[in-house]
């Protein structure tokens, strides 16, 4: 059982679980948090869940959890694993069922007062748009040719068929599409929930939000992003839908199967995993690759269906600040032991955060970095950062968000959905949703204070602030 | 009246925990579990039938094997199933239908059933099974 005294802290923003706690930790388990989140974090299980993933073969450097940590279903929530890619495994459950659930922000040329008279409008307008997609559908229907198109199109593809601008593309991390993905490998079952789900949102925690830049912290990034005070932005967060559930599914179940083939012993079965040269880990990457292409071709749906409704009641254009992915695994060059290797990284509930002059970079962002978006919860500031050198140390890694707190179930019990929809309208915060009930679990109450959060990222370096925004409307779509 | 299920605490997802006198009773407890989660808006009340057959090597894997198909058919067909009627079951097989009314949205979208800190056994001639959904 895992207590204080297990952790040795290394700064004020990093504690660490040495490799000697248990004998199967194949590498340490470093936790970004400081001293009052470390009281809370001892709550679950989420350390615990950290030290199993320290043992999974040819993990590398450190295992990691990020300040928005929380228990999840095998891996924790916040978690980063980099494995090395001869001779280390990938694992799904380390990559999430909602397969490039991300983020994304859009930039309008308006300010508050510009959008006032129209808000209301907006949110509905938006709102009837952009469908959810539970018990509804979106609006394109993908045929099978179509569909394998998208998986391995991505953002391109979508741009293709007329849904955004060529610029889109390179404001996308990976430009929106990772070339290894394979539709052979994406299963029929998989391809048939996902037929219908292009352009919407889901459920739970998605969501896309009305936005104004309330404080810059960094003149001169936030100028190159686009970023001013009182600034409309739109934030979108959703991912791969049905698609990348049954994607995940799939595949914890073929690695399941596998394990006793490549002699693999796991703390947890949620693990499940395979070398990533096998036929299995080379399977799922593809699969998963092509999962990701989805989740984007998804964001650029929802962008092109965003931008319809603000051009015809404001006859203005949104442009792609970035969109960043929290649930992936990426093949990515980083140090081990002082020499370069290729890794394969799985962030869960975790972002990527390049610095300046990362080859991998737009042209436009190569000099100050990689816009990085944390969302807080409903209701809550969300943060723009720029990705640091110093975020070497966490594979170039940070959170995605404030982090559960509280049960679903608790926050159920503990706050009334319309109590709560009051609440942010007395705020001035408009929300539209279908179920106030649901939207209890979703309450500020319910998640870690962001800023706190952010506090303790940009306190050990791994990224800096550049702008907060506050919402004006939450749309969780019909 | 014996306890079909209860949902327990878990800081993100859902964690159930379902019981039955036997196999049968226990799956068919766990979709009731899965069906208060999700809490569905129904839009038709007549139950729709959809044949299920499978094979697995244990009971967990059984186990997981029909929640996933559960959950695909709710994704495909907006429908949610809080029953089924099983020809056949037994540790490694299963042959019936399960039985789900049309709806209109759900309150909470179940992605997954997960093997976390999975558990099916049987204790003082009851089946217990203990799982956590992604949601």
């Amino acid at each position: 059982m895992l207590t204080k005294n297990d952790l040795k802290k290394i700064n004020n923003y990093l504690f660490e679980i040495p490799k000697s706690f248990r004998f199967d930790m194949r590498v340490p388990a470093r936790a970004y948090v400081d001293e009052k989140m470390l009281e809370q974090i001892f709550r679950d299980k989420s350390l615990e869940q950290l030290v199993n993933t320290a043992t999974l073969p040819g993990v590398v450097n450190y295992v990691m959890a990020m300040p928005d940590m929380h228990e999840g279903y095998g891996f924790p929530i916040g978690g980063v694993a980099g494995m090395d890619l001869e001779t280390g495994v990938i694992s799904p459950g380390a990559v999430g069922y909602d397969i490039n659930c991300g983020t994304r922000l859009l930039l309008s040329d308006l300010i508050d007062q510009d959008i006032k008279p129209h808000l209301e409008n907006l949110a509905d307008q938006l709102n009837h748009t952009i469908p959810s997609g539970i018990g509804s559908t979106g609006k394109i229907k993908l045929d099978r040719n179509g569909m394998d198109k998208i998986l391995t199109g991505g953002v391109k593809r979508a741009v293709e068929m007329g849904y955004g601008e060529k610029q889109d593309l390179d404001c996308c991390e990976s430009y929106g599409l990772i070339k290894e993905a394979d539709p052979s490998k994406v299963s029929d079952k998989a391809k048939s929930r996902g037929r219908d789900q292009l352009g919407t949102l889901g459920s739970g925690n998605h969501f896309l939000e009305i936005q104004k830049v309330v404080e810059i912290f960094d003149e001169t990034v936030a100028k190159k992003f686009g970023l001013f005070l009182n600034q409309i932005t739109i934030l979108i967060h959703t991912g791969s839908r049905g698609l990348g559930h049954q994607v995940c599914t799939d595949y914890v179940q073929l690695m399941g199967r596998a394990l006793e083939k490549y002699k693999i012993n796991l703390p947890d079965r949620e693990l499940a995993c395979a070398p990533f040269i096998s036929p299995e880990g080379q399977t799922y990457f593809k699969a998963m690759a092509a999962a990701a292409n989805f989740a984007w071709a998804n964001r650029q749906l929802v962008t092109h269906l965003a931008r319809q409704v603000w051009q015809k009641i404001l006859n203005k254009n949104l442009k792609v600040l970035y969109d960043v992915a929290h649930n992936i695994g990426k093949i990515e060059e980083h140090e081990v032991g002082g020499q370069l290797k290729k890794l394969i990284i799985h962030r869960k509930g975790a972002t990527r955060a390049f610095p300046a002059s990362h080859p991998e970079l737009p042209l436009n962002y190569q000099s100050v970095g990689q816009p990085v978006l944390i969302p807080g919860s409903m209701g809550t500031s969300s943060y723009i950062l720029v990705g640091t050198t110093e975020a070497r140390q966490s594979f170039y890694s940070v959170c995605h968000g404030a982090g559960r707190a509280m049960s679903r179930t608790a926050a159920k019990r503990k706050i009334w959905g319309q109590d709560l929809i009051k609440d942010l309208a007395r705020r001035g915060i408009i929300v539209k949703c279908g179920s106030p009930a649901g939207l209890a679990e979703e309450a500020p109450e319910a998640y870690k204070n962001i800023d706190e959060v952010i506090n303790v990222v940009a306190g050990a370096g791994l990224a800096r602030r550049v702008a907060r925004v506050v919402p004006l409307a939450v749309i969780k779509g019909e | 009246m014996k306890q079909k299920y209860e949902i327990l605490e878990h800081p993100a997802d859902l964690k159930i925990r379902a019981y039955g006198q036997n196999l049968s009773e226990l799956f068919n407890n766990v979709l009731l579990a899965m069906t208060e989660a999700m809490k569905p808006r129904v839009i038709e009340q007549n139950f729709i039938s959809q044949k299920i057959d499978l094979k697995a090597n244990n009971l967990e894997n059984l186990l997981i094997d029909f929640l996933s198909e559960v959950i695909y058919q709710t994704d495909l067909n907006n429908l949610v199933y809080s029953r089924a009627e099983f020809d056949k079951i037994n540790e490694q097989e299963l042959s019936g239908k399960i039985f789900g009314q049309k709806i209109k949205t759900l309150e909470t979208e179940i992605k997954a059933v997960t093997w976390h800190d999975l558990e099916v056994k049987k204790e003082n001639n009851q089946w217990r099974a203990i799982l956590i959904f992604d949601l």
